[in-house]
This record gives structure tokens, sequence and C-alpha cells, in this order.
């Protein structure tokens, strides 16, 4: 028998079958790997596992003795420490006060914010991280910091077993191997770690065990040397896949639609470009060297100096409003946030910026927007039971696919999209691109910011780097590799 | 497979439950009231309610729409007693005259809720705050243009709103026409948008969405209605009070909390707010018929905005509806 054992594990929410007898198990000192299409039960599994959520049948043992989990706090005194998909900081309290919230002993508002911050300041030393500042409020920290804080908040205390639910997701890759090397640590320490991803070189790089989840069940437990990446895509699909990218397109034409002369604020410190119809512009570099304001900036977010032209004429885009109208959309950071509308149904986000398309007189039709709706569904495969339930009760991929589905039906003819890919599973992400490309051969146009460099490399007609606000090095034809890209970005110079 | 396609024709959304349980809770009163007070089924008992009621259920719809777009409106009182002074004093006795004033005084009141809107999206103020004040100016013209109750309006203004129809009385027909007016809005591309503004303000920007509008217009209905709240109590009274009406903003957000309104923003709807406003009268009844004091009907009212609160947040949590920042 092994150390940690979940047996026929069921969970039902309304008519969806989230888990069916699953099986899940692992010994101390795995680091397992856990793998599942978009909606394959991961997220609910951990949420069984840690409380959340409370399972219709099965057990849950950890070295042979039965675990209660009746409430999250019950979960964490045995020996289980997770850290979910979705953010849960509070983001009117500092760092520290964040990681010291489910202190169990005594409420933390007992002790006073030095020591506190004190405390801090330890956790930050022993698992050296520096470049966090403990006193500041959580608000204020990009979303890559706000994950680091939320894997430290898991660390903070003693525990059996750590769960990262897709927390490398929003990592820069620095952080990334920062994270691993912890990980390591901590398996040798004969922890338990279960780590869910959809970034196969992740998996490969840390794991050793790895366990494959399909419509709710576990479909194949493997040593990760008993598989090679395809093998793995096909059992967590079910079917095969025609490569991971599709051939470029180079559907790119001379007209113009954006040209952007020297932008400059706080953060972007002299921004110049064009995006020509039918081109895919890919944009690098880490994330928080400017690319987030660069989009709002686009789009009408935020203010900037500089010249905006779209399709030859000089405009203003003084809000979102009127750059929705000028036909630039935005595909945004956060999706808990800035993209979606969670407590509100599926059909209600994805038709959200397109409700003047579906209007008939000053009504809104029910039956044009259903039917939008029902296409968009099937053409980006969303798993849901029927549009009217809510987004939040969506898997995080899912959720991810309704954000690109609500500006797809948009019809921009200028696409921002930053990460569009983060959460998002194989199968998915190969649709993802061929929605791109089809977007982009009807004359439109994308600018791409991705995270991940490979998918930069085969997906754009060229890339420009972004460091510490400005386009560093514009990467044509064959400079354009994921070599040129991450070292442009750490600020050295391309070859 | 049939089943399932069954269970998809009947799904109720979120708000629909809530406007569900409030109309639940509406028999359960009307039930019990039925048995100690049969007469309580009657038409003409049911007209009388209803026009009693009418003042309270105007304002109600109004403070509805601007707690679903995430505001509170505290001028409701307000823009009460200053409809109900002037119309009390000056309407004319003429019916193209009536009619003129009666616009008049409606587009005074939305003319107050859209400057309490444009303060608070312009200079980024809490709702709260502005209304609060903006409901103590105008109290205070109230006072100022009729220092003590009084006031003759036209009796053939009082009898044109009081008229019945056979059974049915014109308040009744005002409610009828309520329903549908939400029903047809509901679908509108406005109050979509306020219901995204009220559940997530900082997507609906990042969707086009133009917040202050949103906001402003919904400030400015709250506006209207309570103009339109304070003509129909000059009728129902036959006279004019400065103050009596500022009771009335407390109650507009019981009713529409009891009718599953959250106040949070962005759940709810107006229907429930009609239930609302019928299922305060029945509490009211049915104490006064029990011999209570008075006192024990305000007690019961807080007790019961408690229940409603908790059963509408146990069917969030069942949704995992929760709200974000
Ligand atoms: N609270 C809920 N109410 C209804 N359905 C739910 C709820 N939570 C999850 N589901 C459903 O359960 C299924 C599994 O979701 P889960 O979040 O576990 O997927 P996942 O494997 O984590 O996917 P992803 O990779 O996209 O994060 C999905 O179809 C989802 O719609
Ligand atoms: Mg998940």
């Amino acid at each position: 028998m092994a150390d940690f054992e979940m047996r026929q594990i069921s969970k039902k929410f309304g008519n969806v079958h989230a888990l069916e007898k699953a099986n899940f198990s692992a010994n101390k000192g795995d680091i397992m790997g856990l793998l599942g299409e978009n909606g394959a039960g991961k997220s609910t599994l951990v949420k069984v596992l840690c409380g959340v959520e409370k399972e219709d049948e099965g057990e849950v043992l950890l070295f042979g003795k039965k675990m209660l989990r009746r409430t999250p706090k019950e979960a964490m005194a045995e020996g289980v420490r997770v850290v979910h998909q979705e953010l849960s900081l509070v983001s009117n309290a500092t760092v520290s006060e964040n990681l010291f919230m489910t202190e169990e002993e005594k409420p933390y508002r007992r002790k006073t914010i030095k020591e506190l911050n004190k405390k801090a300041e330890a956790l930050f030393k022993k698992f050296g991280v520096e470049d966090i500042d403990c006193t500041q409020y959580v608000r204020e920290l990009p979303l890559a910091k706000c994950q680091k804080v939320e894997i430290l908040k898991a660390l903070a205390f003693e525990f059996d077993i750590l769960v990262l639910d897709e927390a490398t997701s929003a990592l820069t890759e620095k952080d990334v191997e920062w994270l691993f090397e912890l990980i390591r640590k901590l398996s040798k320490e004969g922890k338990i770690i279960i780590f869910i991803s959809h970034r196969l070189q992740e998996i490969n790089s840390i794991c050793e065990q790895i366990t494959i989840f399909r419509n709710g069940t576990s479909v194949c437990e493997a040593k990760k040397d008993e598989l090679d990446t395809d093998q793995m895509v096909t059992l967590m699909l079910g079917r095969k896949i025609a490569g991971y990218y599709p051939e470029k397109a180079h559907s790119r034409k001379e007209e113009v639609l954006l040209h952007v002369e020297n932008l400059r604020n706080g953060e972007l410190t002299g921004v110049s470009f064009e995006l020509h119809a039918g081109e895919i512009l890919g944009i690098g570099g880490l994330s928080g060297q400017g690319q987030s304001e660069l989009f709002e900036v686009l789009y009408g977010a935020k203010g900037a100096e500089g010249k905006i032209e779209i399709k030859g004429k000089e405009c203003r885009l003084r809000s979102t409003a009127s750059a929705l109208k000028r036909g630039i959309a935005l595909i945004p950071e956060d999706r808990g946030k800035q993209g979606l509308v969670l407590p509100m149904s599926v059909k209600e986000n994805i038709t959200l910026a397109s409700l003047g398309k579906i209007r008939k007189g000053i009504f809104l039709s029910a039956l044009k927007e259903s039917q939008s709706v029902k296409k968009m569904i099937e053409k980006l495969q969303i798993k849901t039971d029927t549009p009217e339930v809510q987004v939040v009760t969506l898997s995080g991929g899912n959720q991810q696919k309704v954000v690109l589905a609500k500006q797809l039906l948009a019809e921009p003819d200028i696409l921002l999209m930053y990460d569009i890919t983060r959460g998002v599973d194989v199968g998915t992400k190969r649709e993802m691109f061929n929605l791109m490309q089809e977007h982009c051969q009807e004359g439109k146009a994308i600018l791409f910011f991705s995270t991940d460099t490979e998918e930069l490399v085969h997906m754009c007609d060229s890339i420009y780097v972004m460091f510490e606000g400005r386009f560093k090095a514009h990467l044509q034809g064959d400079s354009m590799t994921e070599e040129n890209i991450i070292r442009v970005s750490v600020g050295e110079a391309a070859v | 497979m049939r089943k399932r396609d069954y269970k998809r024709f009947i799904h109720i959304t979120p708000d629909g439950k809530r406007t569900v349980v409030s109309f639940i809770l509406l028999v359960l009163f009307l039930v019990v009231m039925y048995i100690v007070q049969p007469e309580i089924m009657k038409f003409s008992r049911i007209a009388t309610i209803t026009n009693g009621q009418l003042c309270l259920l105007l304002a109600g719809i109004g403070q509805t729409f601007v707690l679903l777009a995430g505001g509170i409106d505290l001028s409701i009182g307000g823009v009460i007693c200053l409809s109900n002074s002037v119309a009390a004093l000056y309407m004319p006795d003429s019916i193209p005259g009536m009619i003129l004033m009666s616009i008049l005084i409606v587009a005074l009141g939305t003319g107050i809720g859209f400057f309490n809107g444009y303060i608070i999206t312009r200079f980024n103020v809490q709702p709260f705050v502005v209304t609060f004040t903006v409901n103590y100016v105008l109290l205070g013209i109230s006072l100022l243009i009729l220092p003590i109750d009084g006031g003759n309006p036209p009796s053939r203004y009082v009898s044109a709103l009081l008229h019945n129809f056979g059974q049915v009385s014109v308040s009744m027909i005002i409610v009828v026409l309520i329903v549908i007016c939400w029903i047809l809005i509901r679908r509108t591309r406005f109050v979509r948008n306020v219901y995204v503004v009220g559940c997530n303000e900082k997507a609906g920007f990042l969707n086009g969405i133009r917040v202050s509008q949103v906001k402003m217009l919904t400030f400015a209905i709250s506006g209207g209605l309570a103009a339109l709240a304070g003509l129909w109590r000059t009728a129902q009274l036959a006279s004019g009070s400065p103050d009596a009406g500022d009771a009335m903003t407390m109650p507009s957000i019981t009713i529409s909390v009891i009718g599953g309104t959250s106040m949070a923003g962005g759940m709810g709807g107006a229907i429930g707010t009609i239930a609302g406003a019928y299922i305060l009268r029945l509490i009211q009844d049915l104490l006064t018929f029990m011999g209570a004091k008075s006192f024990w009907s305000t007690v019961f009212q807080g007790v019961f905005l408690v229940v409603t609160v908790g059963v509408c947040s146990v069917i969030d949590m069942r949704k995992g509806g929760k709200k974000n920042g």
C-alpha cells in the first residue's frame, strides 16, 4: 500500500461527473505529476483533498490512516497544503499579513505588524526570495509575484503533502527554476509533492511519476521514463494530435493596420512599431517589462504620450469603449478579475463585448444570442453543461476559453493577446493557434504576448522583445530563436 | 437524455432563484394571513393594499436599479418629500396642466438623480456619502417651500389616481405595467450592463462598458421613480408633507433586499422588489391583527431581512457564485 491514497473518489455537480471513481496514490518523497485536459477533474480532486469540496463517495488515507478533512482548516492540520489554481490572496492586506493568515495557534491580528514582517523576512530568507517586499500591499503586486506569495504562503507551515495546482502558469522562467529547486529539496525531506501543469516540459523536467486523468478518472499511472511526450498527450486527450503547432500561414500583407510611434508614460519608455494586416506580431520578454502597460494603452485603458494611428488615421484612445469601436480588443492578464464576470452565466460572458451585434431594435435578441454562443462553444469546445451555468463553475482552462470566445465573437481587427494559453491543455492550445491563424487570414491582425518562447517562435511572423519599457530587439527570419528571445530578455544582445 | 433536456428547459438563473424565494415567502405570508383573515384575498382588499404600497414600491424599484449597479441611494426620501411638496402646492387644476406639472416633477427627480450620479462617478465619492448629503439638502428645500403639512392638490388629480375601473384600481394597473416594463427592459443592453457593473466593475470597463454612464443612469432612474412615488403620495394623502416621505428611504432598501436584490450588486431584480413591498405590508398587517405593539413590526422586519439575506447567500454559495474584488 502506498503512503498516500485517494480511493474511488466520486464527485458530482448537478449533471456533471467531475470525478468518477478516481484513484490516486503517491509515496513519501515522490514528485507526482498530475496531467489531464481542461475539465478532466484535477482541480476537483485537489479541492476534495483539501476539504473545500466534500466527495460523494470514496476515502483518503495518509500513512494508512483515514483523513477526515471536514474543513480546509482541518485538512491543513492533517498535513495538506495547497496552492490553488485561482489565486486566493486578500488584495487589501500586505504580503506578510497574507502569508500568515492561516496560522493555527494564535490569530494573526494579535501579532504586531513588526513581528509579522520579521517572520516573513525569515521565511523569505529560508527559501531564497529576494524580489518581494513583505510590507507591500498585494493589490500593488503583478500577477507573477502574487503567484509566488501564494506558494510561500503554503510553505510557511509544516505539511506532509504539498499540492501545486498550475502554480507555475503565471511564474517567470527564473521563478520556475527557483520553485523546482525547492521542490527537489522538499522531496528529499520526504514530503509528497503533487504537481499539476499543462506545460509538458515542466512535467518532464521535475516529475518522476505521473498520473493522467481523463473525464474524471485516472487512466494511467506510470514512471515518467516509461512514457514519451506524445504518448502522454494521447493518453490525456484520448486521441492523437497532429503536431503541437500549425504550419505558419504567412498571411502578412502590406497594409498597415496599426502604427505606433514613441509611446511613453511611467512604464513605457518609447515604443514604436507597425502591425500589418494578416500579421501575428510577437512580443517577448520577461513579464513585467511593460507589456501589460503597452496593451492597456493600446486598449484605451491607460493614457500615454505618443502617436497611435489606426488604418492610417491618427486617434486618441480615451476609453476602452472607443478602442473597441475602432476594432481593438484585449484579452487581459487576469481572467478572473479583468476578463470575466464570474457570477454571471457563460452565455452572458461570451456576448459581453458584442451586445451591439445581437441587438434587435432596442432589445437583445435571445435567439441571436444563443446561436452565437452555441457557435463559439462548439468552435472552442468549451466544456460546460449548459450555457446558462455560472462561469465560476467552469474549470480554469475552460474559463480561459470563454475569454477568448468573447473576444473572437466581437470580431476585432486588432486583437491584443496577453498570454492566452495560460492554463490551457495541449489539445486546446492547438485549437487556439488554428483560430489565431484563421483570424489573420481574414486580413485582421494579432499582437501576441506570451511567456512561452516556443509558442512565439512557432506562431509569429516576427518578434519584438521588450526590456525595461521599450522594444530592445526585432527578431525576424533566422534570428527568431528561443535562445535569442531569452538573451534579449535579460538584457544581452541577440546573436 | 430526455430528462436532461427537460432540465435545460426549466433552468432557472440565480437571479430567478432569488426572485422565486421572495415569492415563496409572499405566498407563505398570504396563507397565514388568509387563515386569520380570509378577506385578504378579496379584490378590493388587494386594491387597497396596492394603493397603500405603491409609493414605497416605486421608490423600491428605483433603489433596486441602484443596488444592482453596486450603489446605494439614500436621497430617495428627500426626492419624495420635494416632489410631494411641489405637487401639493402647485398642481394646477387643468388636465394639460396636471400632465405638464407631473412631467416637470419627474424631470426634476431625474435631474437630481443625475446630479448624484455625476458627483459620485466624476469625483469618485462613495454613493452613501453623496446621496446622504443630498437628502438633507432636499429636505431643507421642501421645508422652505412648504413649512408645515398642507397644500391642496386639485380633487380631480386625486380622484383620477385613486380611480377604480370596476374592481381594478389604477395602482394595480401600474403594478402590472411595471412588471411588463421590467420584463422588457431586462432584455436591453443597458440593464445587462447594469448587472455586469454590479458584479465586476473592472471587467465591465475592460469590455468597453461606459461604467460611469451606466451608474449615472441608475441614479437618474432612481430619482425619477422617487419623484413618481412623491406624485402618487400626493394623491393618496390629498395633501403634502415636507418631511414624512423621508421615512421611505430605509424601507425602499428593505423591500429590495427582501425581494432578493443583493446589496453588493449584480444580483436580483425588480420583480422580487414588488413581492418585497407586499411582504412588508403583510408583516405589518399581521402584527396589527395580533394586537402587537408597533415596535414589534420593526423588530420583525429586521429578523425577516436577516432570514432572506441568509437564504439568498446560501443559494449563492451552493452555486459557487462567490464574488470577486
Ligand atoms: N462548483 C462547480 N459546479 C459545477 N460544475 C463544476 C464545479 N466545479 C467544477 N465543475 C466541473 O467539473 C469538471 C472538472 O473541473 P476541474 O476544475 O476539476 O477541471 P481541471 O482538470 O482542473 O481543468 P483545468 O485544467 O481547466 O483547470 C468541469 O467540467 C467543471 O465544469
Ligand atoms: Mg484546474
